[in-house]
């Protein structure tokens, strides 16, 4: 337990400090829903019919952005083979590591998701609702993703592959996700989406450390 | 050590599987032929859909395959990793090609024979089309890692973990699209004294799956198997 | 030969299809194998095998 918490700390400092942190992926999220009008064109009712999805999707997208960094660097200095050899247990790293970058790089997407949001003309009073589906949608793309970067770990340009591995797992957040928030752009009640959305992150918390834990060990050896 | 033994040693395994994967092959390119000709020239239409139902001796098989041989693959990634016997690698990695393979093949005449019969060439609110269509992405994923991957032993266990979070996936998400969908459910009614057809062409996939399955497995052993002698004559002579 | 009123072109545009797969399937299969069986062949002679 301990040694997760030392983990846990250490991802936090790099997160933060390594790459510029959130910048990218918050960037690449602002952008992403920013360039929508130009593609679906900019009257409000064919945003107020995009909006939510695409808003969504860029979530995810964004959220696959620091995947790659996931596991690689400690793998190849061989932090992850000392984590191995210290018996913290790899669910316990990979836990740590995972929930760290959402710390770092998720909560941020999640504050600047209602700016978006009442961008792509979404009512405001709808922002609570989306910062919250966005807290618990990151989580769900963090923790899948990280399915995808352990079982692509060893490799140079993992990317793609951590992708078309990870957008399968991501569907039923994106299922569920999108119809809540597409339930609060009309102003309809969309915490039964909200609420399959929370089972399926919390399915994603549960399980994907003991998947990417396999995958890490397969790495190492 | 039990993962190398079966390329040091495939002499057991090669000798009982050639016959079988030749003959399985042949069978069933027979079995599929005497099918589609019962398919298209014997059954009269159907009462209901007409002639496009004939699509569907070619369909429902390909779908009833693509999923037999995903639950192959994960009865192999299970074996892999549990008992880590590298037969059950080459055979899941011998496999997804060709499962691979006849999901597309499903997804296109399914596409195909929807639009005809039913309007539209697509429908998202399907959970079964849906389902299928991320297990083609499973599939793919699947093969990308033995590409990418340098060691085919990492390339093993990484594969098989997929194959097996695949596995756990796809029911989530046919649930999910059900949940979601509040559209139709199709539903595909035609009498049971046309639909024979159908069964034969599945028996014939089934075999050629079995021998076609076999063949690449006999190849994957015999190129590793090649190449780790070629190492050892360097080695000793180079 | 081929009648099946309007159906026509989805029917036979599908059993192509089909056929493409699958003897596709077969021919790379078959020529992977065969191919297999040349470069072991190079390499470790064997006496009594016949086929692939």
């Amino acid at each position: 337990m301990n040694g997760s918490v030392s983990v846990f700390v250490r991802e936090l400092k790099l997160a933060w400090s390594g790459g510029g942190g959130a910048a990218l992926p918050v960037g690449f999220f602002a952008a992403a829903c920013s360039i929508t009008p130009f593609a679906v064109g900019n009257a409000a009712e064919n945003l107020k019919i995009a909006g939510p999805g695409v808003m969504w999707i860029a979530l995810a997208l964004s959220s696959l952005l620091p995947m790659e960094r996931l596991f690689q660097a400690d793998l190849e200095d061989g932090t992850l083979d000392a984590y191995a050899g210290s018996g913290i247990g790899m669910e316990g790293v990979a836990f740590a590591k995972t929930f760290a970058h959402w710390i770092a790089t998720g909560i941020p997407l999640a504050i600047v998701s209602p700016v978006l949001w009442i961008m792509l003309q979404g009512p405001p009073e709808a922002s609570f609702f989306v910062i919250g589906a966005s807290l618990i949608g990151s989580a769900a793309f963090f923790f899948f993703g990280s399915i995808g970067a352990a079982l692509a770990a060893g490799m140079r340009r993992g990317g793609l592959l951590i992708a078309l591995i990870t957008l399968p797992l991501y569907v039923p957040t994106m299922i569920f996700g999108a119809a809540g928030l597409y339930a609060a752009a009309k102003g309809e009640g969309g915490s039964s989406s909200l609420m399959l959305t929370a089972a399926a992150a919390l399915f994603g918390v549960a399980t994907s450390p003991f998947v990417a834990a396999m995958a890490l060990r397969t790495a190492i050896d | 050590m039990a993962v190398m033994s079966i390329f040091a040693n495939p002499h057991r395994f090669m000798a009982v599987s050639k016959w079988f994967a030749w003959g399985f092959t042949a069978l069933g390119s027979v079995v599929i032929l005497i099918g589609v000709y019962l398919g298209l020239f014997v059954v009269p239409p159907d009462a209901v859909q007409g002639d496009s139902a004939r699509i569907m001796f070619v369909h429902v098989p390909a779908m009833w395959l693509c999923l037999f041989a995903y639950a192959f693959m994960v009865g192999a990634s299970i074996v892999s990793i549990v008992w880590r016997h590298a037969l059950a690698d080459v055979a899941a990695k011998s496999a997804a090609p060709i499962g691979a393979g006849v999901t597309a093949l499903g997804l296109a005449t399914g596409s195909i024979w929807g639009y005809p019969t039913w309007g539209t060439w697509w429908e998202w609110g399907d959970a079964r089309l849906v389902s299928v269509l991320v297990l083609f992405f499973i599939y793919l994923g699947y093969m990308a890692i033995w590409q990418a991957m340098e060691t085919p032993q990492k390339a093993a266990r990484a594969a098989a973990i997929l194959c097996l979070a695949g596995a756990v996936n796809l029911p989530i998400i046919h649930f999910s699209v059900e949940w979601f969908a509040t559209l139709h459910q199709v539903q595909m009614k035609a009498s049971n004294e046309f639909k024979y057809p159908m069964y034969v062409v599945a028996l014939g996939y089934l075999a050629l799956f079995g021998g076609l399955t076999l063949l690449n497995m006999r190849a994957e052993i015999m190129n590793t198997r090649a190449e780790m002698l070629a190492q050892r004559r360097q080695v000793t002579t180079g | 030969m081929f009648d099946y009123g309007r159906y026509t072109p989805y029917v036979l545009t599908s059993y192509g299809i089909a056929a493409a797969v699958i003897i596709g399937l077969i021919v790379w299969s078959v020529v992977r194998v065969t191919n297999a069986k040349k470069k072991l062949e190079a390499i470790e002679p064997t006496k009594k095998d016949a086929a692939p």
